[in-house]
């Protein structure tokens, strides 16, 4: 019997396993490369070291050792402590991002094969997002941890010259609400005691002390999650009127309090709340901020979520920009706060109106729209994965253990000399990967095109619109 | 020493928790250099008994052994394991604090003792950290009624509660998710047989002409041999048993022969398609399609209120008061099925998790990569905490310690090492220095220059039985010992002084320096008269290259048998014998004089090639005592912290 294989999503803060015809992932968990800290690595090939809070950082490139070693440790952990099987017995599937670095896949690839003798290793892109829906089309919008990504994804083939990220995700978030904290002073401190809900006195010092201290890792996080909220149109214009309708009916946000320990709790101010999520959509940020920030954040980039998708699709042809405009996925974790997908599609339109740049695009200003699905948006790149390994002769980006072994070993780095599929075409490689080499284009769901105009009628959505909907309440 | 052929080690942290503590820093001193090049506490370490080498977490293979829950300590066999997606049948977690809960019984208060017995007990789940509980929810207790009923889980309706991981549907999925996965999954399969079918094209092709000649062949050579009819057949039935899609399309004009085979001639007469057609394809079913394909590639204008209504936020999120109430992250990975995100049609609230049953944990033995052999083997039972089979570098390999370091001369130390044998037998060891350079690790930053040049012994453990015998022995040959080297022996524990030079540039000492280095440490003339540096005492000075902490390696083999206390043969059979048998034996003399002559001739007649002399001396000895794995080699890593000698400011 063919045992179900694994599908391994790392994400650069969460990753995502399980089996492989499963709906839902068995664990997502923290992905700990520790000692490397590799977040902003995995995602656009820059590591830096910001285990100190503070100004001294050193962009730091992992070593082929060090990223071997320490996914050894994780996948170790991931076989042992999580699926619990054998990893011989069955096949991996890894899902990626398209600039995932290439010493890293090396490195994984090498730890899978060597340490773990897995039979074979199935490379998958993020196309995969749109196989649960059954669509061939979409403007694919990951929002992850430390960037987002936008892919359009047009008929089955994702286009690579449109393909656009920007440094902003769920860590700017996190950024700019310790810079908050860091901001307020003994009066307008958010921490009260339980007790009496007063400032206890060194009430700074003591949230100091709280945000840098080693348990409180993911006290932002948790903050961010549980109190943030996307308001449709936040303070501004409001672009139509069927939200101010909504409006009327919202109750005015109130503060929240956040248990942090015993004796403390944090006092998260309404604007905050908020207001938090502007820095993802904010067009510049301010000039005082900026010195602050740039200490922070290895690389700032003008712009924010919106222009990015809009940069995005100018780029793309103009016959192929209205399908992908009603047709925006958005996913990955940062999407899930309450209210962004809303907010997004509003702050495109008020781009369309105020940014001179995208009037060509001006035409469209109706016409965005995501897609509605009954899946969470935070796994929806695994669920592709698990689902297309029903059919996983058909796609061609797949290295077994036999040709890994047949790779020579270099001299001198003693590591094998691998040639892994990769997603864009940089060079022509040589064989002994004739699948690769081959004239296909490397972003299609496999070589003859499962889901093209070719093989199919056409969009298969028409499967799932045959039932009644089943997302909305 | 052939095992050796890695010649950089590099130091690596501690994993364990036990062992990376900051309380007890002594731990990252010494490390143990596995045959891989990396070096690791010797706790983290196991003891190859097939190859004779160490071997580090990357050396050795995994296998799962058994499964258990950590909970009730049940064992679980792997296809039982499998069944429930690694889960416990019977143990629940909290789903607020993860929480082991307790099952509980709910009387209602109205009922009456009578009645009560009458109806079955009403069970429920109850977390004692955090006071959650599921008494409102009716279907989770009521299946909790059919564990709790079956005597084996395994059995009856509690199966059902359990999807089984090897269908489609995973545990626990969502009703509304689950339809579409399947949607999905069949068109996917479609897809995939329409790709298969494309790919041999050419044999469907054939295959078709064979099916439809066939009704005229078997209507004409009904008089043919059996057996080519026969073979026929047979390769169309391999074929279709090959190929998962039937190659046949289900359309409706063509006549299904396999079902329902013709027997006449006219197939393809009007009556015949008439008949097997019952809704043929009209007009209107082509042009609807037509019009189908040609729609969903209209996009009409988005309205917004209809847009974005899943995309609401909840209205307990804009009042919300208090962040306890809405589920963390680790909360909602914990049930992935539900989400648990606050937006859409959920509240985000806690008061829709459900409780998860209890991941389970492994029992894993642990394989050598080189030559497969077990190295530990757990117990099955859960409840057992014994090995069945353990090899741990601790418990088998001489435990070396600083018992403390001096510092000596300008930029040289003197080292106390105990050397702990922790196996019963005598073990014998031997620093051998001929190589010294090429073992090093890449960051060392200075080199032991003058160890104890032959080889001698560790005591094994002291058994009760022959205690007084040993002791003896001990007393016999701890006379013969040199002073210079040896310190004590206790028991099991052999204290041993070598000096250790500083070199800064890592690359090794030549000669002349070493040379040098032996006249200045004459025993017992440490506090030197004539060098003004050591009388004034300025500790300072005597390290004046600062480097945080000195690193270097020391090289060591150890045996169960001697090895080159006498050149002959003869004589270290019979050593050996002594040894391990009874020390009062006639043999003891003869052994004990011979380390008399080595010690003396290496001691005493050229202190200055002590170096160089006994490693000639044995370099022929280990080479013809390699092949037969009696020699391992240790390769031990120091890093002392500065600050830990003893005579600095």
């Amino acid at each position: 019997m063919d045992k179900s294989s694994i599908i391994l999503e790392i994400g650069s803060k969460y990753t995502k396993c399980g089996f492989s015809p499963e709906s839902i992932p068995r664990f997502i968990i923290e992905t700990d490369l520790s000692p490397l800290n590799l977040k902003s690595y995995l995602s656009s090939g820059i590591s830096c070291d910001k285990s100190d809070r503070v100004n001294n950082e050193t962009i730091i490139l992992p070593t082929f050792q060090q990223l071997y070693e320490s996914l050894f440790s994780f996948i170790n952990q991931l076989y042992f402590k999580f699926l619990l099987c054998k990893p011989e017995d069955r096949k991996v599937i890894i899902v990626e991002n398209l600039n995932l670095p290439r010493i890293f896949r090396e490195a994984l690839v090498c730890v899978l094969f060597e340490q773990f003798k897995v039979p074979l290793i199935v490379f998958m892109n993020p196309t995969s997002c749109l196989v649960p829906l059954l669509k061939t089309t979409a403007l694919l919008i990951d929002c992850g941890y430390s960037e987002t990504r936008v892919l359009p994804i047009f008929e089955g083939v994702g286009m690579m010259k449109s393909y656009n990220t920007i440094s902003l995700g769920f860590q700017s978030l996190e950024l700019k609400l310790n810079q908050w904290f860091l901001k307020q002073t003994e009066e307008t401190s958010p921490l009260i005691s339980n007790t009496n809900y007063q400032n206890p006195p060194n009430s700074c010092k003591l949230l100091e002390d709280l945000l840098n201290s080693d348990k409180n890792q993911s006290l932002l996080e948790d903050i961010i999650i549980k109190t943030c909220l996307a308001l449709p149109n936040n303070n501004n214009n409001n672009n139509n009127n069927n939200n101010n309708n909504n409006e009327q009916q919202q109750p005015i946000i109130s503060n929240t309090r956040y248990r942090v320990s015993k004796q403390y709790s944090l006092m998260i101010h309404n604007t905050v709340r908020s207001n938090l999520v502007e820095r993802l959509f904010q067009p510049n940020l301010e000039i005082e901020e900026r010195d602050e920030k740039q200490q922070l954040e290895e690389s700032y980039q003008e712009g924010n979520l919106a222009t990015t998708v809009l940069d995005s699709l100018l780029s793309v042809d103009v016959d192929s920009r209205k399908a992908l405009c009603h047709n925006m996925l958005i996913v990955g974790g940062t999407s899930q706060i309450c209210g962004f997908k809303t907010r997004l599609i509003s702050e495109i339109k008020k781009q369309l109106e105020i940014n001179s740049k995208y009037s060509s695009l001006s035409g469209l200003k109706n016409h965005f729209n995501y897609i509605k699905h009954s899946y969470q948006s935070n796994y929806i790149m695994w669920l592709g994965a698990s689902l297309l390994a029903t059919v996983i002769d058909h796609i061609p980006s797949k290295i077994t253990l036999e040709s890994f072994l047949s790779y020579p070993i270099h001299p001198d780095t003693l590591r094998r000399q691998i040639i892994l599929p990769e997603w864009e075409k940089v060079l022509p490689i040589p064989s002994p990967y004739p699948q690769v080499t081959s004239n296909f284009n490397p972003m299609q769901f496999s070589s003859s095109s499962l889901f093209s105009p070719v093989t199919s009628s056409t969009d298969l959505s028409h499967y799932l619109k045959n039932k009644p909907p089943v997302s909305t309440s | 020493m052939t095992s050796l052929n890695v010649s950089v080690a590099s130091r690596y942290q501690n994993s364990t928790i036990f062992n990376s503590n900051s309380v007890n820093a002594n731990n990252q001193i010494i490390k143990y250099g596995c045959s891989c090049g990396k070096a690791f506490h010797l706790t983290e370490e196991y003891y190859c008994g097939g190859c004779q080498k160490i071997n580090c977490k990357y050396c050795i293979s995994e296998e799962i052994d058994g499964y258990y829950c950590p909970n009730c300590l049940e064992y679980i066999s792997n296809a039982e394991a499998q069944l429930s997606g690694n889960r416990c049948k019977k143990c629940f977690e909290c789903p607020v604090c993860f929480n082991i809960l307790t099952y509980s019984i709910h009387t209602p208060s109205g009922q009456t003792e009578d009645s009560s017995s009458t109806i079955p007990e009403n069970y429920f789940l109850n977390c004692g950290f955090c006071k959650w509980n599921s008494f409102g929810n009716s279907q989770l207790n009521s299946k909790l009624l059919t564990i709790l009923n079956s005597p084996s889980v395994m059995t009856g309706s509690s199966q059902s509660a359990f999807t089984s991981s090897t269908g489609v549907s995973s545990p626990g999925t969502t009703q509304n998710q689950q339809p579409n996965i399947n949607r999905v999954l069949e068109a996917l399969n479609k897809e995939s047989t329409e790709l298969n079918s494309l790919k041999d094209k050419k044999a469907i092709s054939r295959m078709k002409m064979a099916h439809a000649m066939k009704q005229f062949l078997v209507q004409e050579q009904k008089h043919q041999k059996s057996n080519q009819r026969k073979n026929f057949i047979k390769i169309e039935d391999k074929w279709q048993s090959n190929s998962i899609p039937h190659p046949m399309p289900s359309n409706d004009l063509i006549p299904n022969i396999i079902n329902n085979p013709v027997t006449n001639n006219n197939l393809l007469s009007v009556q015949t398609i008439k008949k097997t057609i019952k809704t043929p394809v009209s007009y209107q079913d082509s042009d609807a399609m037509q019009l189908g394909r040609v729609q969903s590639r209209v996009f009409p204008e988005v309205i917004d209120n209809q847009a974005f209504q899943d995309d609401e936020i909840p209205f307990g999120m804009y009042s919300l008061k208090d962040t306890d109430e809405i589920t963390g992250l680790d909360q909602r990975f914990r049930q992935i099925q539900i989400g648990g995100a606050p937006g859409g049609n959920s509240s985000g609230g806690l008061d829709h998790l459900v409780p998860q049953h209890k991941y389970l944990l492994t029992r894993r033995s642990k394989r050598c990569k080189r030559c497969d052999r077990l190295l530990m083997k757990p117990d099955i039972k859960p409840d057992k905490t014994e090995f069945k089979r353990q090899h741990f570098a601790f418990s088998l390999v001489p435990r070396v310690t600083v018992q403390k370091c001096l510092w000596t001369d300008l930029d040289m130390f003197e080292l106390f090492l105990t050397i702990t044998n922790p196996q019963h037998s005598h073990m014998f060891i031997y620093f051998p220095q001929k190589a010294k350079t090429s073992f090093s690790s890449v960051d060392d930053n200075s080199q032991p220059i003058d160890i104890l040049p032959t080889e001698t012994f560790v005591n094994g453990l002291l058994d009760e039985i022959d205690d007084q015998d040993k002791e003896v022995y001990i007393q016999q040959l701890k006379i013969k010992d040199s002073t210079r080297y040896i310190v004590e022996r206790k028991d099991n524990k052999l204290i041993l002084r070598l000096f250790v030079k500083v070199v800064p540039s890592a690359l090794m000492l030549d000669q002349t320096i070493l040379t040098v280095t032996e006249q200045s440490i004459t025993p017992s003339e440490l506090v030197s008269t004539n060098s003004p540096r050591t009388t004034t005492a300025v500790q300072l000075e005597k390290y004046p290259s600062t480097f945080p902490s000195i690193k270097f390696t020391l090289l060591m083999e150890f045996s169960m048998k001697p090895n080159q206390l006498s050149n002959s043969l003869s004589t270290d059979s019979s050593s050996s014998a002594t040894i391990n048998v009874t020390p009062q034996s006639t043999a003891t003399p003869t052994m004990a004089t011979s380390t008399v002559s080595t010690f003396s001739s290496s001691n005493i007649t050229s202190p200055t090639s002590v170096p160089t002399t006994p490693s000639s001396n044995i370099t022929p000895l280990n080479s013809s005592t390699a092949g037969d794995h009696q020699h391992n080699t240790l390769k031990i890593l120091f890093d002392i912290p500065a600050n830990k000698f003893e005579n600095t400011l």
